[in-house]
């Protein structure tokens, strides 16, 4: 999909997801205000008070906002809801419903401090709940956005992935991220490049449905997890995304998502200029988590960086992804709730060399 | 050559540190730059310390918040314990004489603008125009931003505010005016 | 010999189903089952099931059914038809998940004036966990979770009397009883042409038969629904 600079002009992130989902096509939104995710609910309210084909929905809580959204799905929308914090423990609830029975959700997080009412404000800190929240075993896919533009564009494709290969999908985002104003290109994807709903219920095309999350027997449910998992497994090989840039081999590669991935890249310009040799490996689907590529990332490192705004929920990740594989020295630069500026990875570095 | 300006305006709730941060940022971009915004605030709706990190530059700006500012405009007492640990070596802070005591920047060395905005603004306008003139005051420190640009932002932002005021549309291009041309005209807005 | 035969929307090889020797259940879903027939909705039907004994409606018929989670049958049948305003939405559940777990939604869906159909089998307790204490609870009843009978009140959850207190003019709110079929035929026809109409929230109690955690016989069966009609009256309370 090649972005033609049409639409390009400041915007906050928040809006730039609005922008996203109504451009790929999404026709219902379900949900609950809650600080840094609110401006989602009120620009979709002014967006369906104009567009009346839009359905809109402001539920009595999150749980009942998901099972709504659920419901609208079944009957062929392209529904999706927005949360954070303590709202996406609540959504928990209907998301481990929708991954149960496979049905296509965007949820977009704007990750607050944590745990409980917390800040409003920001941190890394939903990692662990949004990639594998739930009773469940984690069928989910998780985009992590690092600025405004990522926020559009994985809007867009969090769509399409979810309704292509029916696991709910988040757009993982934070309080930074949503409200940073900035330039936003809001192209408008291509008809054909557009992934098309179905509808579960009232389909001409299928016989009628009865669709289930419990089960009597402890084979039933296993064969239907089995299944699930080998389309897991086959769509990651699809969906994995990551990136490594900087030096091939470098003394010190960073380990970032999200909003702490771009204040590292920050970090890595004015280190270079330096003349040190800093790398960054930064995953864009946080699940399925690109194993393979961090473990070629760090073949040609000396030591390992992890920052993050959490108490090492990414670390844990990264370190299981590397057990057997490396035995290089790793160093946690761990601010749960607390945004890390380049000026602090730029000083954390240069501590290790 | 690379230019990047980072701005860090911090006031209380209530004062149009969020207003006055987007319309510079507004600006700075239909003057031709690349900019970024954000805010930092608490759950208060009101009161509180608001913060607004702009950043204005000709090429692209990685993340939204910085460490140190290159400019710092402080707006109230209760703010500048916050932005104590945002000031370098060549941080120019500029704060208004009337709402920021001596004591709290005292042992700060950085080069001081001090302004008097709040007691021009309710003297020869109307207190709401005392943020417009600190917006103007801090155009005099920054290049490549013209004076019509955040004219341009400032009645496209401020539209709604307006209609119910209508006065300060004249209030406000004076105001701005003020603060801009006091760098060069050694207007009184400087104490 | 005659052999039963069962309406075109109930699904005959999923028969004989699961609920106990005696429930109400059966009674209340044949009524309903014939009444989606004579309607002529098979194709236009959503039944949207909780997690309690109306569990074992799922498979029940050849109608789209979605099985949710305890209590968010009500939101999930609020979304269906937010999504597709001619489909014809009907949430099913016990007392337990209606008035305790969802009684959040079912008030908001009836502020709302939300255009679902909802039925509510009552029959005082949480059921398929073995007989716990709901909100329908009658002074003094024994349950698995109030050994003594005791009780913090002496009236029961009302629920269409209290949904009346936020009901809007177009709103359906009745109770009936599984001891007379027809009249449960009957109310949730009103309940559907209520919404077929679009004049907004339906809501029908059915008082039901549960002799596995009431421990009765047959007898004892009729007699404890004969008792309930005394607490819970009979009759179409908004309409």
């Amino acid at each position: 999909m090649v972005p033609t600079k049409t639409s390009t002009s400041l915007m906050t992130g928040n809006e730039a997801v609005i922008k996203a989902a109504l451009a790929v096509g999404a026709d219902m939104f379900c949900g609950y205000p809650i600080t840094p995710s609110t401006e989602i609910l009120s620009h979709w309210a002014q967006a369906a008070k104009s567009n009346k084909s839009l359905v809109f929905l402001q539920a009595e809580d999150e749980p009942a906002s998901g099972f709504a959204m659920i419901g609208g799905i079944t009957v062929g929308r392209k529904a999706w809801t927005a949360t954070a914090g303590v709202g996406n423990v609540l959504m928990q609830d209907p998301l481990s419903m929708a991954e149960a029975m496979r049905i296509p959700t965007v949820t977009y997080i704007g990750q607050r401090g944590g745990p409980s009412t917390g800040t409003v404000i920001y941190s890394q800190q939903e990692l662990n709940l949004t990639r594998m929240g739930g009773n469940g075993e984690g069928l989910r896919v998780v985009y992590a956005p690092s600025n405004s533009q990522e926020l559009y564009d994985m809007t867009i494709k969090a769509f399409n992935t979810a309704w292509r290969y029916r696991f709910p999908t988040f757009i993982l985002s934070d309080g930074y991220l949503g409200k940073t104003y900035s330039e936003v290109n809001a192209w408008q994807p291509k008809k054909e490049e557009i992934v098309s709903t179905e509808a579960f219920f009232l389909n001409p095309r299928l016989q009628p449905q009865n669709l289930r999350n419990c089960y009597s027997q402890e084979h039933e449910l296993y064969e239907v997890l089995l299944k699930h998992f080998e389309e897991y497994t086959k769509a990651s090989e699809k969906i994995v995304e990551s990136e490594t840039i900087g030096s091939k081999d470098p003394d010190v590669l960073i380990c970032a998502w999200g909003g702490v991935a771009n204040s590292a890249k920050t970090a890595i310009e004015e280190l270079t200029k330096e003349g040190l040799r800093v790398g960054l490996f930064r995953p864009l689907t946080m699940r399925p988590f690109p194993t393979r590529a961090l473990q070629k990332a760090v073949s040609g490192a000396k030591k390992i960086l992890i920052c993050e705004s959490a108490n090492g929920q990414f670390g844990r990740i990264v370190r299981e992804t590397l057990y057997g594989v490396c035995d290089i020295e790793i160093r946690r630069l761990y601010k749960p709730a607390i945004g890390i500026m380049p000026e602090e990875i730029e000083q954390e570095v240069k501590e290790m060399l | 050559m690379k230019y990047l300006k980072r701005i860090l305006i911090a006031g209380e709730g209530g004062q149009g540190v969020q207003v006055i941060s987007k319309v510079l940022t507004d600006g700075a971009y239909l003057s031709g730059n690349k900019v970024s915004y954000v805010a930092n605030y608490g759950v208060e709706q009101r009161g509180g310390v608001s913060l607004g990190f702009v950043q204005i530059a000709n090429q692209e700006i990685g993340f939204s918040k910085f460490q140190y500012a290159d400019i710092l405009v402080v707006l109230a007492d209760r703010a500048a314990p916050r932005i104590l640990s945002c000031i370098k070596k060549d941080t120019v802070i500029m704060y208004d004489r009337d709402l920021v005591s001596e004591e709290s920047l005292s042992n700060i060395k950085n080069r001081k603008v001090p302004v008097v905005a709040m007691s021009i603004a309710k003297e020869k306008m109307n207190v709401r125009a005392f943020n417009v003139i600190i917006l103007g005051a801090i155009l005099s420190l920054i290049d490549g931003v013209s004076i019509g640009n955040v004219q341009k932002a400032l009645d496209s932002n401020l539209a709604r505010a307006y209609v119910k005021h209508p006065e300060m549309e004249h209030f406000n291009k004076r105001a701005l005016e003020m603060g801009i041309s006091s760098m060069t005209h050694k207007e009184s807005i400087y104490a | 010999m005659i052999q039963p035969r069962y309406t075109s929307s109930i699904k005959e090889s999923s028969k004989p189903s699961n609920f106990c020797p005696g429930c109400g259940h059966s009674i209340i879903l044949k009524e309903l089952g014939k009444l989606i027939s004579e309607m002529g909705i098979e194709k236009k039907a959503i039944f949207a099931i909780d997690i309690g004994c109306s569990l074992l409606s799922w498979d029940f018929y050849d109608v789209d059914t979605l099985q949710t989670h305890h209590g968010r049958t009500t939101a999930s049948a609020v979304g269906m038809k937010m999504g597709k305003k001619d489909a014809i939405v009907i949430a099913y559940m016990g007392d337990g998940g209606g008035y305790s777990i969802g009684l959040q939604n079912l008030i908001h869906a009836c502020y709302r004036n939300d255009n679902i159909s909802v039925i509510l089998v009552n029959n005082t307790m949480f059921s398929m966990t073995g007989g716990q204490m709901a909100p329908t609870t009658m002074s003094h009843e024994v349950t698995d979770s109030t050994p003594e009978g005791a009780f913090t009140h002496d009236k029961p959850f009302m629920g269409p009397e209290i949904l009346k207190s936020v009901a809007h003019e177009g709103a359906y709110l009745a109770r009936c009883a599984v001891s007379s079929p027809p009249q449960v035929y009957q109310y949730m026809k009103n309940a559907l042409d209520n919404q077929i109409n679009g004049r907004g929230f339906s809501f029908v109690e059915v008082l039901s038969y549960c002799p596995t955690n009431w421990k009765t016989d047959a007898k004892k069966t009729c007699d404890f629904l004969d008792n309930m009609k005394k607490e819970f009256p009979l009759g179409e309370i908004k309409k």
